[in-house]
């Protein structure tokens, strides 16, 4: 089977891939939302509190960038995403063409057929060249926000850390945020790990 | 790229539009896809053409997984309505296909097969959709000769295919009507032109009357609500069609 036949006989996968990222990257942006506004609020208490919790403002601040690093990733995303619909659309309707020109060039005597088959066909490898290199940086993407991914339970344990440094109050209130900031990176991880394995397999 | 609204929710029944891409080249009639769900089924009214259907599929996806849609519904057999099929084939071979029984054998043209569709009789039928029923009503030569409108008594919407179709210029862009003498401006040529029978518009006014719509959704234009439905009727009802004025 040619790379070509490959591609286009992957529609329905290519399709299932991009709507499986699009529903993931829904989830991650709702998660990181909320992240972002865990980090606000506990940069102001932190910051309430004075120096006595400085490690805890500057966590949350990395969580804040955190946050946002991963809503570019997602932005990314799907725009990358958008991209591949309308390759693989244009190469499924390609692939209906050339089938097309085939049975035409086989029926007929005429070498018309077969000279636009070949045209067809050269533009098809250069378009299945683009598809396979937006895979490729889906892929890179997919690997960035592994590496968040992994960022943000480190970041959501040292909140911990120095949720516990403070006072029995302090430690109370933000202990419920670090906590939160735990749930949300592991369901963060979750997600992306989901979706990592789904494209090996795809 | 087209962005997805919210038309009418309760539960888990929804009413949403796909409409308005501001990056769709000028050679390219504007559409309107509707999105109905209902529990575990959604359809697409309209899906649009192969052409925008990477604008639809990018819209849907930000309100629902494309994965999901279990049936189209084409309200007649013209390539803005329906050339996207085989896309969305492609992305589920399931799909199930309304339309009129007058097309079953055209619309493969573009894409499907024996199993794809189901053929609506000229009478149009009711159909259960996710626990609701909706009513597909007769529309026959507005304009094309096998035609039919989608009716949710629930939602008390109206898909209208091409009836209150308007071709707006670029700097009107509202979804909703919201000056209806201006807005008819834009309607009436489209009528006049692609409305071809005094009889069958006589006969869909009528019809039209009797049911209980809050939202009349054209596959063009703005969407008309409240008092703008009448309107609508009314203004149609009295509109000469069937006129051939030489565009070019």
């Amino acid at each position: 089977m040619s790379n070509a036949q490959a591609v286009t006989g992957s529609e329905q996968a290519s399709f299932n891939r991009v709507a499986a990222l699009n529903e993931a990257a829904k989830q991650l942006i709702a998660r990181s939302h909320v992240v972002n506004l865990l980090a606000l609020d506990a940069r102001v208490q932190s910051k309430r509190e004075g120096s006595s919790l400085r490690g805890f403002d500057e966590v949350s601040s990395q969580m804040q960038h955190w946050s946002r690093d991963l809503h570019s990733a997602l932005e990314r995303l799907a725009a990358l995403s958008r991209e591949v619909v309308v390759e693989v659309s244009t190469v499924s309707k390609e692939g209906h063409l050339l089938a097309l020109l085939r049975r035409a060039a086989n029926s007929s005597t005429s070498p018309l057929a077969d000279e636009t088959r070949f045209r067809l066909e050269a533009l098809h490898h250069g378009r299945e060249c683009t598809l396979l290199g937006l895979w490729r940086k889906v892929d890179e993407t997919l690997g960035d926000l592994d590496l968040l991914g992994m960022m943000a339970v480190v970041l959501s344990r040292s909140a911990m850390i120095e949720a516990s440094s403070g006072t029995a109050e302090q430690r109370a209130q933000l202990g419920h945020v670090a906590q939160e900031f735990y749930c949300n990176s592991e369901a963060v991880v979750t997600v992306l790990k989901a979706i990592l394995n789904q494209m090996k397999r795809a | 790229m087209k962005k997805a609204t919210t038309l009418y929710e309760n539960g888990n029944h929804r009413w949403q539009v796909i409409a308005r891409d501001p990056e769709r080249p000028s050679h390219l009639i504007d559409t309107n896809e509707y999105l109905i769900t209902s529990n575990s089924v959604t359809m697409l009214t309209d899906p649009g053409g192969q052409e925008i259907f990477p604008a639809v599929f990018a819209a849907l996806s930000e309100v629902a997984d494309p994965r999901r849609v279990t049936h189209v519904f084409a309200s007649h057999q013209d390539p803005d309505v329906i050339s996207s099929l085989a896309l969305w084939l492609a992305l589920k071979p399931e799909i199930k296909c309304y339309t009129s029984w007058l097309w079953c054998t055209f619309i493969p043209h573009f894409g499907g097969s024996n199993d794809t569709f189901i053929p609506v009789p000229d009478d149009g039928m009711t159909i259960d959709f996710g626990g609701i029923t909706m009513s597909i009503v007769p529309a026959h030569f507005l304009h094309s000769s096998g035609n039919h409108h989608l009716y949710d008594p629930q939602a008390k919407i109206l898909f209208s295919g091409d009836v209150g179709a308007a071709l707006l210029p670029p700097d009107q862009d509202s979804l909703f009507v919201t000056n209806f003498d201006q807005h008819v401006r834009h309607a009436k040529g489209f009528h006049q032109r692609w409305m071809g029978s005094r009889d069958a518009r006589d006969a869909w006014c009528a019809r039209a009357a009797r049911l209980d719509i809050e939202m009349m959704c054209p596959q063009h234009g703005a969407i008309y609500r409240g008092k703008d439905v009448q309107r609508f009727i009314d203004w149609f009802a009295e509109l000469e069609v069937g006129v051939l004025r030489s565009g070019s």
